[in-house]
C-alpha cells in the first residue's frame, strides 16, 4: 500500500529499523573524520600545583627540573604565563573553556562549570577534526571533565592509575551524575580524613576499609618514599600514572586532543628516596610578614621544610615525567604535535600560608609555567609577555584548524600567531566564598599589567577590604606595597579592576541564566 | 512457616526495632546534609541538592534496611533467650550502643588506620555495655516500659522517613537508568 509521504509500512519499518546503526555508528564517522583529517595532534600536559618560581627553568636557585629543561630546549618558553585562578577548580576551568572565573562560574571545590558554559570547552571546539582523550587525576578536575563527556571519545577514569582503589562514588552505577553523586557519597555520606560520616554505620565501616587498605599499600611500597607514597586522596605510584599515560597515548586515534592533568606536585609532597634530602642545602627563602587573610599562619621555619619537600617532589616528578618526554620523542609525536606543559595553579610557602587554598594572590600561587613544542621545533624560544592560561584555548582551537569559539574569552599566544601585547592586563582571582549565581561580593581579585600588581581583597562579610600595589621588576617578592602612597598606574589599575568588576555584576544581574 | 515463627522474632518487634533503626539512620544523615547545606547552596543549584538530598535518603533507607536485617538474622541464629526473645528491647539497646559506638568512633578516625587495641575496645565495650545494660533493662520493668513508650512513638517517624526514603530510592534509580 503506498502512503501518502512515498513510503511503504515495509520501506518505512526498513528505515526504523536503521536509527540504531546511525545511533552507535557515530563514533566510528567522527573516527573516519578524523582518519581523513592531517592536523597537529594537541597535547596538554599540566601538572598541578606546579609553581614557576620553584622551576628550575625559569632560574630558580634548585636545579630541580633538568629533564624539563631538556625538553624546552626544543620549544617555546612562556616566562610571564598566569592562572586566572588559585586553587584547581577555576583554574582547570579556565584551561578547559577559555573563560574567565567570572564567566565560567567554577569558583568552589566540588564547583562546575555553569550549565549554560558546560558544553563549551576544547574538546567540543575540537571534536569536528579531532579524536578527544581527556584524563586527571584530580577528582575535582575530573568532575569538570565529566562536564564534557558529550564531546568526549575518550575520558579514562581518575583512579585509573591508582594502587588504592577504594573510592566508593565512582564504583558505583550511581556516578552518572558526577558532581551530585560526589557531593552525596564521597564528599558526605563518607568523610575523608576527619570529621563525621553522614552514614551512621557504612560510612565509618568504608573509611575503616580505606584506612586498612592505605596501610597495606604503605607497608607495600612505602620503602621507596620516605615521606608516604604520592597521595591524590588515594594512593598512587609516579611509575604507574606515567606507564598509564603512555598507554593512553598508544592508543590515540590521530589527530588528537590529549589532556593529561597529572597530579604530582600536589601535596602531600613524596619525593622518593632518591631525592629526599636532595635539596637539604641550609638555603631559607626571604622572610615575609604573615598577611592578615592567612588561615594557619605558618612559621617561616616550617614553610622553609615544606618548600624543601616540595622541590624534592618536583625534582622526582622531572626524573619519572622524563619518560613520557622521551616516549613523544621516540614515537614521533613530537613532530606532528602541539605539546603545551603547564599548571592549573602554583603554590605558596610564604607569609603564613602554605599550598594554595588561600585567599591571597601573591605570584607564586598564580605565575605558573607555559611550554608549548611546536611540530618539529629545533631551537629553543622564549616570550616574555604577559599570557593567560584563558589563552590556551583559542590558541589551539586555531593551530588544529578549528574556528576559534566565540565564547573563548583569551587571545592568541604571541609566538604561536598571536602578537605581543606589552599594555595587556591580566586578571586573576579567588572566590570561593562568593556563591556561583550571584554577582561577586566576597573575592579576592588581582591585575598584573606593566609589570605591576594590583591585588583586591574584597570580604565585606569579614569587614575586611584592602588593596596592594607592587612592582614586579624592582620588588620581584612583593614586599613593599606601594599602594599607600597612591602612585598613578595605581589609581588607573584601580579603576581598570573596579571597573571590570561592575561589567561582570552588570553582565551577571542582567543575565540569570546559570 | 511454623520454623519462622519458631525462629524470627515477632513482626510487631522487628517493626519496633526498624523504627528504632530508620530515626537513628535518616536522623544522622539529615544533620550531616543540613552540615553541607551551607556550602552545597555556593555553587548547587536547587534542583540539584534536591537530587543530592535524594541520593542521601535512599542511602539511609538501605542503610537501615541492612542493619533491621542483620539484627533479624542475628536473633535467628543465635539462641533465642540471647536475642529473640524481647527482641524489641534489646533491638533499641543494641541500636542505641551502636550508634553512640559510630559517633565516638568517627571521631578518632583520622588519616591513618586505628591501632588493634583501640579496634578491640571498641568491640568489646560496646558489646559489654549492651549485655549490661539489657540484663539491667530485663530487672526494671519501669526502663522496660519507658523503651517501650519511647518505640511507639519514634514508630511514627516510618510514615516519614521511609516514604521519603523510597520516594528518594525510586527517583535515583530513575535519574541513573533513564540517563
Amino acid at each position: 500500500m503506498q502512503r501518502p509521504g512515498g513510503l511503504t509500512r515495509r520501506e518505512f519499518l526498513k528505515l526504523v529499523s536503521l536509527i540504531p546503526v546511525g545511533v552507535y555508528s557515530r563514533p566510528l564517522s567522527k573516527v573516519a573524520s578524523a582518519m581523513q583529517g592531517n592536523g597537529p595532534n594537541i597535547i596538554i600536559l599540566v601538572f598541578d600545583a606546579w609553581s614557576q618560581h620553584n622551576t628550575s627553568l625559569y632560574g630558580y636557585r634548585r636545579h630541580n627540573m633538568p629533564n624539563l629543561e631538556r625538553f624546552a630546549d626544543t620549544a617555546t618558553v612562556y616566562h610571564n604565563h598566569y592562572s586566572t585562578g588559585s586553587y584547581t577548580v577555576p583554574g582547570t576551568a579556565s584551561i578547559l573553556t577559555g573563560m574567565q572565573p567570572w564567566s565560567h562560574r567554577a569558583l568552589q571545590l566540588g564547583g562546575g562549570v555553569a550549565n549554560r558554559h558546560a558544553g563549551n570547552t576544547i574538546f567540543s571546539a575540537l571534536s569536528p577534526t579531532h579524536s578527544t582523550l581527556a584524563f586527571t587525576q584530580n577528582k575535582f578536575a575530573d568532575l569538570i571533565l565529566h562536564q564534557a563527556d558529550a564531546d568526549l571519545d575518550r575520558h579514562a577514569d581518575y583512579w585509573s592509575f591508582n594502587v588504592q582503589k577504594t573510592n566508593v562514588y565512582g564504583s558505583s552505577f550511581l556516578e552518572k551524575h558526577h558532581r551530585t553523586s560526589f557531593a552525596s557519597i564521597e564528599d558526605n555520606l563518607v568523610q575523608k580524613g576527619e570529621g563525621y560520616d553522614s552514614s551512621l554505620f557504612f560510612g565509618p565501616l568504608s573509611r575503616l576499609y580505606t584506612l586498612y587498605n592505605r596501610f597495606e599499600n604503605t607497608q607495600q611500597y612505602g620503602n621507596d618514599y620516605p615521606l608516604g607514597l604520592p597521595d591524590a586522596t588515594e594512593f598512587f605510584l609516579l611509575p604507574d600514572v606515567v606507564d598509564g599515560a603512555i598507554g593512553l597515548l598508544k592508543g590515540i586515534q590521530q589527530p588528537s586532543l590529549t589532556y593529561f592533568h597529572f597530579y604530582p606536585p600536589h601535596e602531600p609532597y613524596t619525593p622518593t628516596d632518591d631525592f629526599y634530602g636532595s635539596f637539604a642545602d641550609g638555603w631559607s627563602a626571604p622572610d615575609k610578614p604573615i598577611h592578615d587573610l592567612s588561615d594557619k599562619k605558618y612559621r617561616p621555619e616550617k614553610l622553609n621544610v615544606e618548600r624543601q619537600f616540595y622541590d624534592e617532589f618536583i625534582a622526582t616528578w622531572d626524573q619519572e615525567v622524563a619518560r613520557l618526554f622521551r616516549y613523544l620523542n621516540e614515537s614521533g609525536l613530537t613532530r606532528n604535535s602541539y605539546i603545551f606543559v603547564t599548571s592549573d595553579h602554583g603554590e605558596m610557602f610564604e607569609r603564613g600560608e602554605l599550598g594554595h587554598w588561600t585567599p591571597l594572590l601573591y605570584d607564586p600561587v598564580i605565575h605558573v609555567p607555559l611550554i608549548v613544542s611546536s611540530p618539529g621545533q629545533t631551537a629553543r624560544q622564549d616570550v616574555h609577555t604577559l599570557t593567560s592560561s584563558v589563552d590556551l584555548l583559542p590558541t589551539i582551537a586555531q593551530l588544529s584548524g578549528n574556528p576559534i569559539p566565540d565564547w573563548a574569552e583569551g587571545k592568541l599566544l604571541p609566538g604561536l600567531g598571536g602578537e605581543e601585547d606589552e599594555r595587556r592586563s591580566i586578571f586573576s582571582m579567588d572566590a570561593k566564598t562568593n556563591s556561583s549565581f550571584t554577582p561577586l561580593v566576597n573575592y579576592s581579585m588581582c591585575l598584573t599589567r606593566d609589570r605591576h600588581r594590583l591585588a583586591y581583597y574584597c570580604y565585606p562579610e569579614d569587614q575586611y577590604e584592602k588593596f596592594e600595589f607592587y612592582d614586579l621588576d624592582a620588588d620581584r617578592e612583593e614586599l613593599r606595597n606601594l599602594y599607600p602612597s597612591r602612585p598613578s598606574l595605581a589609581v588607573e589599575m584601580q579603576d581598570e579592576l573596579l571597573q571590570k568588576v561592575a561589567e561582570v555584576n552588570r553582565q551577571k544581574q542582567n543575565n540569570d541564566g546559570y | 512457616m511454623d520454623f519462622i515463627q519458631k525462629r524470627f522474632p515477632r513482626r510487631y518487634d522487628m517493626l519496633a526495632v526498624f523504627g528504632v533503626v530508620v530515626f537513628v539512620c535518616y536522623s544522622w544523615t539529615l544533620l550531616g546534609f543540613l552540615n553541607k547545606l551551607s556550602s552545597f547552596l555556593l555553587y548547587f543549584t536547587l534542583g540539584e541538592i534536591a537530587n543530592i538530598l535524594a541520593f542521601m535518603m535512599a542511602f539511609a533507607l538501605v542503610e537501615s534496611l541492612v542493619l533491621t536485617v542483620i539484627l533479624v538474622l542475628l536473633s535467628a541464629f543465635l539462641p533465642s533467650d540471647w536475642l529473640r526473645e524481647g527482641f524489641a528491647f534489646k533491638g533499641f539497646v543494641i541500636v542505641i550502643i551502636a550508634t553512640v559506638t559510630s559517633i565516638l568512633f568517627q571521631n578518632i578516625l583520622e588519616d591513618n588506620f586505628p591501632h588493634p587495641l583501640v579496634l578491640l575496645l571498641f568491640i568489646l565495650i560496646p558489646i559489654g555495655v549492651a549485655v549490661a545494660l539489657i540484663a539491667l533493662v530485663r530487672s526494671a520493668p519501669k526502663v522496660h516500659s519507658l523503651i517501650n513508650n519511647i518505640q511507639d512513638r519514634v514508630l511514627i517517624m516510618l510514615f516519614v522517613y521511609v516514604p521519603l526514603g523510597v520516594l528518594s530510592l525510586m527517583f535515583v534509580l530513575y535519574r541513573n537508568l533513564t540517563y
